[in-house]
């Protein structure tokens, strides 16, 4: 009597479950993989909603050692998840003058609102390093009436459903054209190597982002 | 001892160090100088030659890695694996160089009379691996010259080999979003000149001199999916290497033999890169599509493998449901559960061999007939104080990089005949470093022929067959080539 109603309840469990497992497992779709196949790229994937709702960002940006300066505003557009692109204009801090720029980022772990990723990029301005020195013998300063930075980097990235946009990122920047430079006390051999330039840097951005 | 006497750094006082890079044509008496790196004939594997080296936006396989370094993270239209590589290695001897005008410096045969010609000049091995959406590169440029050093008149013997050593290791990170449609890459490189007494190239334990420096580049890759055209750029930092610290000369001049003797050697203290930037675009006509998007088997597979881990999951509840009743409807379930999950297995195999298998034949049904053509520019910045590599072996100033440089480039390929024979050309307009040369222009030409099926051993799936590749690069007082045996694509 035992025995029986323990293998009823057996039975009815394993029935039970068996009902609750046995929909039709999903299969390969043939026209899901195709050539030209956009089924698995970062715009289908849910997580992506709040960039490709939105994929216009209007920013202000803050920084220390900034491509685009002390302050800036930008423009980034995020065609998917995975990648958006950036331009803006600043003003560098000392010997305030204007600073163009434009980076690239890759969303390298998207998530729902959330996403870390890398950016490098170019900006433009002029720079001059600090040049007063009491000692006479103080090395030699350079400065750059057009300076092009080159700069890579981390970030974090909010972009909630609603439209607000939080960005941190920080790396390390560099100038390219070293060899476009004014000098201050230097000798025929002095000359100056991009890693003496090379400055670490970190940026805050926030801002609005909208469909087209 | 004698050895030590051959290889001996002669010191000489501050106030004659560094003294300026005399005018072209005067011999170096410094080592204020620094070596230019830039410039020079396209130095890649077959297809990439035979195309000019107009392959930024194309940017597929171990050579695209030194035009763009999101090139390991693209996958090709027959990448069909979640783990993928590929592999090369290049070489070149100094009797391709003595016969040509290998730097354009417009002086001729580049002029090695230094150099022993049994001494490689380049060896180049690089490798590529893809996981999923990421790929990581790493790849060797190791320019080697065999310096003669002529024996000490009062002390005789034999004329000894002294090896300077231009090396480059590149290392790449690159990562692929929107099934490749957007590839971005950062690469890392480390660049050395050594001067070393042993045949050796890992330990540099005979090294008499270093001089090391880093340097950055980044690179995209825009190769929309159903589009017929490929947009790509790179940007590269500048180089300046410093003497190594930990050699035996850290500074004033670094004189290889006796300052005052016809045979002496000033080294520099630099060899420097100016910042380059590469900035190509690609377009395909005919049925063939240029940009097939590259799906993971893992990210396909993923919707079937959740229902399946689902389903595992509510396999664990019944089995936890059983135990609770006891040990016989334990039994009993576990068969049952047991029995589920073997089907399950089963049909995520099936599933798996199915994609593998429609991912194959997705490829195999793309049309053959097509033609690329593909573009590139390439600006390489000025430098100061340099000269080129081949001044620096001949003791004479002749200088390098005092302006920017423009490299176009210009290339085509197609499938003459399907399935058999693909014909690449292209040329390129070499600008010069040098004061006294003037710009030349190569032309290329290259194929891939389709030769027989052979599995190697068992180490490529049945059914592949083997492919020859050369190529080869034209231009006044230079002739290269390249020959590869790969798999027919």
């Amino acid at each position: 009597m035992t025995n029986g109603r323990w293998f009823s309840l057996v039975w009815l469990t394993l029935a039970g479950g068996a009902r609750a497992g046995d929909a039709q497992p999903p299969s390969i779709d043939v026209r899901e993989i195709g050539p030209d196949a956009e089924a698995f790229d970062d715009r289908r994937r849910p997580e992506a909603r709040p960039w490709t709702d939105r994929p216009i960002a209007l920013e202000a940006q803050l920084g220390l050692g900034a491509p685009l300066g002390l302050v800036g505003v930008a423009v980034d557009l995020s065609p998917s998840a995975g990648f958006s692109w950036n331009l803006g204009a600043g003003v560098s801090a000392h010997a305030p003058s204007l600073q163009l720029g434009t980076a690239v980022r890759l969303r390298l772990i998207p998530t729902t609102g959330f996403a870390v990723g890398a950016e490098g990029g170019l900006a433009f301005g002029r720079y001059a390093e600090p040049s007063e020195c009491p000692r006479p013998d103080c090395p030699p300063t350079y400065s750059w009436e057009r300076a092009v930075w080159g700069h890579v980097g981390l970030m974090l990235e909010r972009r909630s459903a609603s439209g607000l946009s939080l960005r941190w990122s920080f790396g390390s920047a560099g100038i390219f054209n070293v060899t476009q430079a004014d000098c201050v006390r230097c000798d025929a051999t002095d000359e100056p190597n991009m890693w003496d330039t090379t400055v670490p840097y970190t940026l805050v951005a926030a801002g609005w982002a909208f469909g087209p | 001892m004698k050895r030590v006497l051959w290889v001996l750094l002669a010191w000489s006082s501050p106030a004659f160090a560094d003294g300026p890079l005399g005018p072209n044509g005067a011999p170096i008496r410094t080592s204020g100088y620094s070596v230019d790196l830039a410039g020079g004939p396209v130095l890649a594997g077959s297809r990439a030659l035979g195309l000019a080296g107009a392959y930024v936006a194309i940017a597929e396989g171990v050579d695209g890695n030194v035009h763009n370094p999101a090139a390991p993270a693209v996958r090709a239209a027959w990448s069909a694996s979640h783990v993928d590589w590929d592999a090369s290695v290049g070489l070149l001897f100094p009797g391709n160089l003595a016969s040509t005008d290998f730097y354009n410096s417009g002086r001729g045969r580049t002029d090695l009379r230094r150099s022993d010609p049994r001494e490689f000049a380049l060896l180049a091995p690089a490798a590529n691996l893809q996981i999923g959406a990421w790929g990581v590169g790493v790849g060797l440029e190791l320019f080697r010259y065999g310096l003669m050093r002529q024996p000490d008149p009062t002390l005789g013997g034999e004329e000894r080999v002294i090896r300077a050593q231009f090396s480059t290791v590149r290392t790449f990170l690159s990562r692929a979003v929107d099934d490749g449609q957007v590839v971005g890459g950062i690469g890392l490189h480390v660049t050395a000149l050594d001067v070393t007494t042993k045949d050796e190239i890992v330990t540099r334990g005979g090294n008499v001199f270093t001089t090391r420096g880093v340097s950055f580049e980044g690179g995209m890759l825009w190769r929309p999916t159903g589009e017929r055209f490929r947009l790509g750029f790179s940007v590269r930092a500048p180089l300046t290497s410093d003497v190594d610290g930990r050699g035996r000369a850290v500074g004033g001049d670094i004189v290889l033999g006796d300052p005052q003797g016809p045979d002496a050697l000033w080294l520099p203290r630099r060899v420097k890169r100016p910042w380059s930037t590469d900035l190509g675009f690609a377009v395909q006509l005919g049925p063939r599509p240029l940009n097939v998007a590259w799906l993971d088997p893992v990210v396909v597979m993923r919707r079937i493998d959740d229902f399946l881990e689902r389903r595992e999951r509510r396999r664990e509840d019944r089995r936890a449901r059983a135990e609770r009743l006891g040990p016989d409807a334990l039994e009993a379930a576990e068969l049952e559960l047991e029995r589920e999950a073997q089907a399950d297995r089963r049909y995520r195999a099936l599933q798996r061999e199915r994609l593998a298998e429609l991912l194959r034949r997705r490829y195999a049904d793309i049309p053959r007939r097509y033609l690329l053509l593909t573009s590139a520019l390439r600006a390489d910045g000025d430098l100061e104080n340099s000269v080129g590599v081949e001044s620096f072996l001949q003791g004479y100033v002749d200088r390098s990089g005092e302006r920017v440089s423009l490299t176009p480039r210009l290339g085509a390929e197609t499938e003459v005949v399907p399935s058999w024979l693909k014909l690449r050309a292209g040329g390129y307009w070499e600008p010069t470093r040098f004061r006294g040369s003037q710009p030349r222009a190569h032309g290329t030409f290259g194929f891939d022929a389709r030769l027989f099926e052979w599995s190697v051993f068992g180490l490529l799936p049945q059914g592949e067959a083997l492919a020859l590749s050369a190529a080869v690069d034209g231009a006044r007082q230079y002739l290269g080539w390249a020959v590869a045996v790969g798999i027919w694509r």
